[in-house]
Parts: C-alpha cells; structure tokens; sequence
C-alpha cells in the first residue's frame, strides 16, 4: 500500500498527463461571434478546449469576469472584439482597448504568466484567422501550463 | 491666540456661507490608561464658537476628502474643507467624475512643507516627490510656512543624519526589477497576509461606490475569505479601479493594518497611464477621466 503524500505525487503526475488546458473566450457578438461561426460552417479545424461566452461588445468586458474564470481555474483567457473602425455601437472597442492595454500591464507588472491572457480583433469574415488565433492562444496556455501551479508558494519567502 | 485659520472658518460660519467645517483638531487624550497625549484627529465644525479647536501642523495627515462623498456630509448645503495639495487632487478627481460640484464647496488650501510620516520615518513617504506645496486649486489659503519651515528643519536633520530611504519608494523599486517569477511570488507572499478589514477601501477618498463589488454576493464576483486567489482578485481589481484615478496620497498603505504594499501597484498604474496615453489624475477637473475617453492612435501592439 503507498503512503498518502505517494498517492497525492501519483494524483499530481496522473493530472499532468491528462490534462488538457481550459480556455475561456469572451466573443463580441457582431464580429468575433460570427467570426467563430463562420470557422464552423467553413468546418475549419481547431484545437477544441475553448469555451465560448457571448457578450454584447467587447467594450461590456470587464476585468473582473477574466480576474474571476481565472479564480475558478480557467487556464487562459482570449478576449475578441471588432476591428477598431467597425464597432457595432461604433466606439466600444476603443474604450475596451484603454481597459485592456493597462489591465495587462497590471497583471504583468505582478508577475503573472502573460501566456495566459490574449487579445484579438476578428471580424465576422475572418473564420481562418479565427481558427489561426485560437491554436495560437491554446498552445501558450499549454506551455504555461495548469493554473493550480501558479498558486503554488515557495518555501523560502522573499 | 487666534490664527488666521480660526478667523477665516469662524467668519465662513458666522456669515452662514457654509454649514460645515471639515478640519482638523487637536485634543489631549489618555491613550491606554498612559499619559494624556496631544493627538490630532479629522473634527467636523458646525458652530463659529468651536472654530477655536481648528489647527494646522505637519501632524495633520489624514485626508478629509474621504468624507465629502458621506450622505452626512452632503446634506450639508456648502461645505468647507481643509486640504493639502494632495488632497486637493482627490478633490480634483471627484469633481471631475461629477460627485461633488465646486461650487458646493469651499477650499481653504493649506500650504504644506509635508506631514510626519510613521515612527520610524519623521516625514511622510508622499512629501518627498511632492509637486504641490502649494496648492492648485482652492479659494481660502492659509499660508503657515513659517511655523511649519523650522519643524522641517529638525525633520530634515534628522532625515540626513539616519540617511533614510523612503520605504515605499524601495518597496517600488525593488519590486519593479525583479523578474516576472520572484514578482508573482512576491505579490502571493503580501497578499495572502491581507485579512480583508477593508480598511484601504474605506479610507480611500475615490473609493466612493455605495455598495462595492466586493460585498456583492449574487452573483458573488471575489471571494470573501482571507484566502489567495480572492486576496489578489481583490488587490489587483482595487488597484485597476484606481487606474487613472489614484492621487497617490497614501492614505491606504497608512491605514492597513499589515503594511501591504499598497502603493507600489498604484504608483505603477500612475506610472503606465502617464507614459502610455500622457494622462495624470487630480490635476485638471474639467478633463475627461481616462477610461471615459479614448485617442485612435491608442496602443494595441498586444491586440492579435
């Protein structure tokens, strides 16, 4: 019979063989939605652990709801909106992209794995580079590995 | 004796041009049963007779801008307030988001040399990079630069001969050099000390929202045990929401009760926002506030 803290390091390793990461897309619905609808009647391929969630502009994001997929264990977070120039309510983007551009620079400044959180503007027409992004996005987030590891201390305190 | 101070606010009371004082006094009290202490605390004056308790000295720390958004206060009809630079800026940022309006309000501006800091620091962290001895903005101004010119003296002395570094500054410092990895460990180390008294929120004038998203619970957006993640959503979403915003008059880090380091990630937002769309807080009250605005040319290399 193993030991207790054997059987967690068996867990731990049996996790990591099968994970597989969870990616949480916010899509605008006047571009990026169609944008992703159209890379599924074009029956394009992509990598398939994303989940979608539809909000009226890319501008009605706010940082809280990534701050709280990440809390609730997303690994990665893609944020899409329309082109700058073609906001369905003409100036939610630029707005959303002020909020983004500092919020970045925040979690960066502490220290959290920028793989993680990505941003794109995909029209309804770019079903290609739609399937392009998400590959690209799901494979950093891969990289960067579960989002328990990040919460992890070491022993040694600064 | 009667100062200038206590003349102008008894005259503001007594030709009934305001209804209120916020200001700062000056009282002995017995601090756990030792010996009575002279202590400095925020006082509210509604009568000209008690305008003789009203001071003005380095000790004054506190900002009282934190209360001109309290139902209380604003059910005054004018309010007078005393403020230092700093706190006028905070004073500029509520006008600006259309909380308070000017002309509900009298400034009696004080010029500043800086407040004492904590015991170990004899000026306050903020004083050293301070552009506003002066005020920018008031419409009374009380000029005590002589009585407050020899405290500095002796407080600069001493600052000289201890060679102090500001704490808070070296707080920034070091965690702006450090690697992304020893930077998330070292957000994770503060942060999970945070017990969550709210203290920061309560203290900070531009934290004005009558119910804030932390005490929502349906749906319930951060956890609200003293527990990482919550502790850093929480600090992390304080600090967005104070992008663009934050006058860095310190009043958090003095407030809480762990020494977290507060003001370092809003010294660096202030610091993004200057370099990336030119825009610093509390200075202007007729700008546009930075996330109501945007420019086409905005930064968006990171925009796939």
């Amino acid at each position: 019979m193993s030991l207790p803290s054997e059987v967690i390091e068996e867990n731990k390793n049996e996790i990591k063989k099968d994970w597989q990461p969870k990616v949480i897309a916010f899509l605008c619905n006047w571009c990026s939605y169609a944008g992703a609808d159209l890379a599924g009647t074009s029956r394009l391929r992509y990598d398939s652990h994303i989940e979608i969630i539809r909000v009226p502009c890319s501008g009605r994001m706010d940082p809280l709801f990534i701050l709280k997929c990440l809390e609730k264990g997303a690994d990665g977070i893609l944020v899409s909106g329309c082109h700058p120039g073609d906001c369905h309510y003409a100036t939610g983007n630029y707005y959303a992209r002020r909020k983004f551009a500092t919020f970045r620079k925040l979690l960066e400044f502490c220290g959290f794995d920028l793989r993680r959180i990505h941003f794109s503007w995909v029209s309804a027409a770019e079903g290609a580079k739609w399937s392009k992004v998400v590959n690209e996005v799901i494979s950093q987030v891969r990289e960067a590995g579960p989002i328990a590891n990040m919460y992890s201390r070491r022993e040694n305190q600064l | 004796m009667i100062t200038l101070l206590q003349a102008k606010t008894w005259e503001l009371l007594q030709q009934k041009e305001v209804s209120l004082i916020l200001g700062y006094g000056e009282f002995s009290r017995k601090i756990n049963n030792g010996p009575e202490q002279r202590i400095i605390s925020p006082i509210f004056i509604t009568k000209p007779e008690e305008t003789s308790s009203l001071v003005w000295n380095d000790r004054c720390v506190f900002n009282l801008s934190t209360y001109l958004t309290g139902k209380e206060v604003k059910a005054h009809h004018k309010v007078a307030i005393m403020a230092k630079g700093c706190d006028i800026k905070s004073i500029c940022v509520l006008i600006q988001e259309n909380q308070i309006k000017r002309e509900d309000l009298i400034i009696i501006g004080l010029t500043c040399q800086g407040v004492i800091g904590d015991k170990e620091r004899p000026k306050a962290e903020k004083c050293d990079s301070c552009q506003l001895k002066t005020p920018h903005i008031y419409d009374i101004l009380i000029d005590s630069a002589e009585a407050q010119t020899k405290k500095l003296n002796q407080v600069e002395k001493k600052v000289e001969s201890k060679n102090c570094v500001n704490p808070v500054q070296e707080k920034f410092d070091r965690m702006d050099k450090m690697n992304p990895q020893d930077r998330w460990q070292y957000c994770l180390d503060q942060f999970s000390k945070c017990i969550r008294c709210y203290a920061c929120r309560q203290v900070c004038p531009l934290c004005y929202c009558e119910k804030c998203i932390t005490d929502k619970s349906t749906p319930q957006w951060i956890e609200k045990s003293p527990l990482l993640p919550g502790n850093l959503s929480f600090h992390i979403m304080r600090a967005f929401h104070l992008t663009g915003r934050c006058v860095d008059c310190g009043e958090c880090e003095r407030a809480c009760p762990m020494n977290l380091p507060l003001t370092t990630l809003n010294k660096k937002m202030a610091q993004v926002v200057k370099d990336m769309y030119h825009y610093e807080s509390g200075l202007k009250t007729d700008e546009e506030p930075l996330f109501g605005s945007f420019q086409l040319e905005d930064e968006e290399s990171f925009i796939k």
